[in-house]
């Protein structure tokens, strides 16, 4: 049991250190440039119609050329 | 072809169209947070009032149109992008449009509303995309929180914005 405790304690350490770790690169994405930005929303929207073509008429739109 | 979306707003302005634009909603809000999905782009303007009091929004459409723009549903599509007009419908955002803030795309000058004023209109219209919208821009665009204090408490907001930190 206590060998399970230490376990869950060191997950718990890990997780946050994850978490961290995601919310410095969310603030990096937040400081980039829009036209990066953009680039990357269009790029997730071609792989959401690429898994999803039903979707695809969903994202009528492109933001960059 | 957001490009081609800034030129135009700066184009209605520089001919007399309209007398201010800012980008607003999700785009808006992209400009400080990191990116997240969305359809359209929308813009805010102050439009002309009639005599009889009603907002009309005509001189942007008839000068779209006679550009070339096409309209699908609510939304003007230009270079491809769906771009909505948002009349300011209230205090808070006539203010917003006031106190914009211009930054840069593509070398290009662009008006987008300040993310203080991003955060207190999603706070007031309140959807969950809204929420979200707040949360982001919260935690990423490094509010001015006595900015945003003093937007919240002139527009009856503060409560609101402390039931949302609450959750």
């Amino acid at each position: 049991m206590a060998g399970k405790r230490a376990l869950f304690k060191e997950a718990a350490k890990f997780n946050e250190k994850i978490f961290e770790s995601k919310k410095r690169m969310r603030k990096v994405w937040a400081k980039r440039p829009m036209e990066v930005k953009l680039r990357e929303l269009v790029k997730l929207q071609e792989i959401t119609a690429a898994l999803h073509p039903e979707l695809r008429r969903l994202i009528p739109w492109k933001l960059s050329d | 072809m957001m490009k081609k979306v800034i030129q135009t707003l700066n184009k209605l302005v520089s001919e007399g169209i309209i007398g201010k634009y800012a980008i607003g909603g999700s785009i808006g809000a992209m400009f400080y947070t990191e990116t997240f999905s969305t359809k359209d782009v929308d813009v805010f303007v102050l439009p002309q009032m009639m005599p009889s009091g009603v907002v009309h929004l005509g001189a942007i459409y008839d000068y779209l149109r006679k550009s070339g723009f096409k309209m699908e549903g609510q939304y003007f599509i230009i270079g491809g992008v769906p771009v909505d007009f948002v009349a300011v419908y209230n205090d808070l955002t006539l203010e917003a449009l006031g106190n914009t803030v211009e930054l840069s795309y593509e070398k290009i000058k662009v008006k987008v509303l300040r993310p203080e004023y991003l955060s207190a209109i999603a706070l007031q219209t309140g959807r969950s995309q809204d929420l979200k919208k707040a949360g982001l821009l919260s935690a990423e665009a490094g509010l001015d929180k006595e900015l945003l204090k003093d937007i919240l408490k002139r527009h009856g907001l503060s409560k609101k914005w402390r039931e949302y930190i609450g959750r």
